[in-house]
């Protein structure tokens, strides 16, 4: 039963990043380099703001004092990562070696934001449930304290949705930081906005029998957004759908 | 010794080796050596390679002055060349009953191949997609990385530890194997920077290391907090 349970919340989580991953980034090393690259960026900053966490000993079961900070610091990292992707592609320019297109190297900045977006999502939704899967399958299960009962579900149904939107804020933040003028606020602002909206929305899951709907509506509802403004974003708009669908 | 086998036999050798080493690491020495170790192994790498009159670095020069291949040479008689296409790591935590240790335990400490040669070797091979108008030629280039022995065993014992230390925590698991990748990685770029041989140990050790000590400590409590007891709270 609880064995059930376990696979059925991680195939939950991780059913379409593992499509995901298998039809997109799996056959190009240079994707899985770069994903594996800004998973380790996404490390750093869960390390930092954990040390800041520690370190404030008042504050720390006030988890409404750690969280924005932990959004902040993500959002610097995924910056740092777009700085290093730049200095990476100037340098590779720059060397300009001929066996490395071949090899399939080359610099394709969607699948390069795409990919990084990825790299964040999986080692941030792995964070929040693999420690619940590991302890999923051992015995006894959730709800006899006065507990929700729906915790393993919500938490995959949350993390598939926190792995989908980083995906897409990666794409987001990188084209638009690519495209300059307007964009280079507008972009990164939506992300660290829908970011904390997202983050701080969870918070509300600290009662003892909490509503889960919520932060499940808003976040799967900030994930279409997300999607149509990376649409928007990269060019589509209705005429195009349009003549695409006759 | 193995140089003519098959690739799957000479894996499958050092595999069992690693196991040997990591199961004598974890279960017959004390329960500190691996903290010991590890960050003096890291040292004795950098000293070892990069120091002028660090043995690696001397013997290095010494194959270079003759030009002499350096894989070709059977000073090392367990330092095997590790071919590997697919470096799964979960094989250690399998435990194996009765293991003798053996004493090639010795030899793998001697042969320790540390410097960070990748060869690439590009097996080209044409393989046609199965279109029916045109045939089309893909050409899909296998690289073959080799991976000394020693850091093969050391970045495994680093693991392995970490599986034990910390109870079975997926996520530091985790952590560590993305530590010591990055490691690698690093190292790498740095060998295409510098052009000279590199230690390939220091680095995904310091780094797996640190990783796993502040996340067991510190981390793990900042996880517990936003799971436990009501709620996840996704950050």
């Amino acid at each position: 039963m609880t064995i059930m349970e376990c696979a059925g919340c991680t195939l939950i989580a991780y059913g379409v990043p593992f499509s995901m991953f298998v039809f997109t980034i799996a056959h190009h090393p240079f994707r899985v380099i770069i994903s594996m690259t800004s998973a380790f960026f996404w490390l750093l900053s869960l390390l930092l703001s954990s040390f800041l966490w520690f370190a404030v000993v008042p504050l720390r079961t006030q988890l409404a004092f750690a969280v924005p900070f932990a959004v902040i610091f993500q959002e610097i990292f995924r910056f740092l990562f777009y700085r290093l992707i730049k200095k990476a592609e100037f340098a590779l320019q720059r060397v300009q070696m001929q066996e490395l297109t071949d090899k399939g190297m080359v610099f394709d900045r969607f699948a390069v934001a795409y990919a990084s977006g990825y790299g964040f999502g999986l080692i941030s939704g792995t964070f929040a449930i693999v420690n619940v899967l590991s302890d999923m399958t051992g015995p006894g299960t959730l709800g006899i304290f006065g507990h929700s009962q729906d915790f393993f579900i919500a938490t995959a149904f949350l993390t598939l949705c926190v792995i989908l939107l980083n995906t897409f804020w990666g794409v987001i933040f990188f084209t638009s930081l690519d495209k300059g003028g307007i964009h280079r606020f507008i972009g990164p602002g939506t992300v660290v906005l829908t970011h904390m909206l997202f983050s701080c929305i969870t918070l509300v899951n600290r009662t003892l029998t909490p509503m889960y709907t919520i932060s499940l509506i808003v976040g799967y509802a900030i994930l279409l957004g997300m999607i149509i403004y990376t649409v928007v974003l990269r060019g589509f708009n209705l005429n195009n759908i349009r003549q695409r669908i006759n | 010794m193995f140089w003519l086998s098959p690739n799957k036999i000479k894996q499958i050798i050092t595999i069992y080796q690693c196991i040997i080493m990591i199961l004598y690491v974890l279960k017959i020495a004390p329960e500190w050596i691996t903290w010991v170790l590890l960050p003096l192994l890291a040292i004795w790498d950098m000293i070892a390679v990069l120091l002028p009159f660090g043995p690696l670095y001397l013997l290095i020069n010494l194959f270079q002055k003759r030009k002499l291949q350096v894989p070709s040479t059977m000073v090392y008689t367990t330092g095997l060349w590790f071919q590997n296409q697919n470096m799964n790591k979960l094989i250690r935590k399998k435990s194996i009953l009765l293991i003798e240790q053996s004493s090639s335990l010795n030899l793998i400490f001697l042969s320790n191949n540390t410097y960070n040669y990748l060869y690439k070797q590009e097996n080209n091979f044409n393989i046609n997609s199965s279109s029916t108008d045109k045939q089309i030629l893909k050409k899909r280039s296998t690289r073959k990385s080799m991976l000394g022995l020693g850091d093969f065993i050391f970045y495994s014992i680093l693991l392995a530890k970490t599986v034990f230390t910390s109870e079975c925590n997926l996520f530091a698991i985790i952590i560590v194997y993305l530590c010591i990748i990055m490691g690698m990685l690093m190292t790498t770029i740095i060998l295409i920077i510098l052009h000279r041989p590199l230690p390939a140990l220091p680095i995904s050790l310091l780094i797996g290391l640190a990783v796993f000590f502040y996340y067991n400590h510190i981390g793990n409590q900042y996880a517990d907090v936003l799971r436990l007891p009501t709620g996840p709270i996704i950050i």
